[in-house]
């Protein structure tokens, strides 16, 4: 059985757009930094540093945010089962940080 | 360029994640090798920043595949629980596996992938379940044919050993920093039985999520090497562009096979080095 197909749907749209910016303002960033690099004085050193490691943090909380916009979306929708699933996911992640932080 | 110098890095990044794109595969089983046998960085620093490109790498190719309707986004955050959850028991018990174990588990793996790189999927034919509750068929869904421009429908079987082998695809991402798709493969085309198309959006889709529960906690315990980690993603994001292009010019079966064979050389190089022995000596 087939039907017309119907494809984007809101929901990909949204969480699309999202990893889209993400990716792009993490890969800005490490750029930036790595341009920076070579200046060689203080504060190119200092630009290259800090933006490298935001650029990265940049890339490790986006599929979090990810995780954090599917729970608000499928609440929205009052699929709760799967809302359940993204809260527990989140705990995972955090749990993690919070060992991470532990050690 | 002198071995790990950052654009060496970023070149050698550019390349392994050129020919994982290529092959429709995550770019971490290539650069794991690379930056440990060719650029004397040690495994878990290696390994720290391949789970950055393996994020980055999955996020930037995430956009197109939603607009096209693809990963199942239903199945993939329940599936992510057993990822999310095999991640985090990964990085613990990383601490605890010694630096040869880590080498021989990644030559396993890789070997695994080279087999599984000459072997064609094969789509396997649904089967009606039986009731019950993991079959209210409450992930059901379907993907777009773009020759028919209709809708596909699909059915999702046996998720319980679909989530159990996505836990130890979990496991293995963040003990080795790869997108583990020589088990989510499996879980997916054969476990859960999904269309090729759907499992190799979904996978790629959640493996960003999977790599993320690692490198949160190898971020915190300062693992990842900012001046490796920033180029290695920069690169990976690149080379996995040129990579897609390159695929849409290329026959990729004689790639696959040509592949296969680096990727035996590289685990053969690897498992040397883990004993001290072949050409190359590894950081501490």
């Amino acid at each position: 059985m087939t039907v017309r197909a119907t494809h984007p749907r809101r929901d990909e749209q949204i969480l699309g757009w999202l990893l889209a910016a993400g990716t792009s303002v993490g890969c800005a960033l490490i750029a930036l930094g790595l341009l920076a690099g070579p200046v060689g004085s203080t504060g190119g050193n200092v630009l290259h540093n800090s933006l490298g490691r935001v650029g990265i943090g940049v890339f490790v909380l986006l599929p979090t945010a990810r995780v954090i916009l599917m729970l608000v979306l499928f609440l929205r929708k009052r699929e709760y089962l799967l809302a359940a699933a993204a809260w527990v996911v989140f705990v995972i992640i955090a749990l993690g940080c919070f060992f991470g932080a532990l050690s | 360029m002198v071995p790990g110098s950052e654009f060496w890095l970023l070149a050698v990044s550019i390349l392994a994640s050129a020919l994982g794109g290529m092959l429709g595969m995550a770019s971490g089983i290539f650069i794991v090798p690379i930056l440990t046998l060719f650029g004397h960085i040690g495994i878990h620093t290696a390994i720290g920043a391949s789970l950055i490109s393996v994020i980055a790498c999955s996020c930037a190719s995430a956009p197109s595949l939603l607009n096209a309707g693809l990963p199942n986004i239903r199945l993939a955050i329940v599936l992510e629980v057993a990822t999310t959850a095999g991640a985090t028991t990964g990085v613990l018990l990383a601490g605890f596996i010694p630096m040869q174990a880590l080498l021989i588990l990644f030559t396993v793996i890789m070997l695994l992938s080279a087999w599984q790189m000459v072997g064609r999927r094969r789509q396997v034919v649904p089967v009606v379940a039986p009731g019950g509750f993991w079959a209210t068929r409450r992930f059901d869904a379907s993907y777009p044919d773009p020759v028919s421009n209709a809708e596909i429908p699909y059915r999702v079987d046996r998720l319980p050993l679909g989530m159990a082998m996505m836990y130890g695809a979990g496991v293995i991402s963040a003990l080795l920093g790869i997108g583990s798709g020589v088990l989510k493969i499996p879980a997916m085309d054969s476990a859960l039985r999904l269309p090729i198309k759907v499992s190799s959006a979904t996978s790629n889709y959640m493996i960003g999520v999977t790599a993320a529960a690692g490198a949160s906690y190898s971020l915190l315990t300062k693992t990842i090497n900012a001046d490796v980690a920033g180029p290695v993603a920069l690169g990976s994001v690149l080379g996995a562009m040129l990579g897609a292009r390159i695929l849409m010019r290329i026959d990729p079966e004689r790639l696959r096979m040509l592949f296969s064979v680096v990727l035996a050389a590289l685990a053969v190089e690897m498992f040397l080095a883990a004993f001290g022995m072949g050409g190359t000596r590894l950081a501490g």
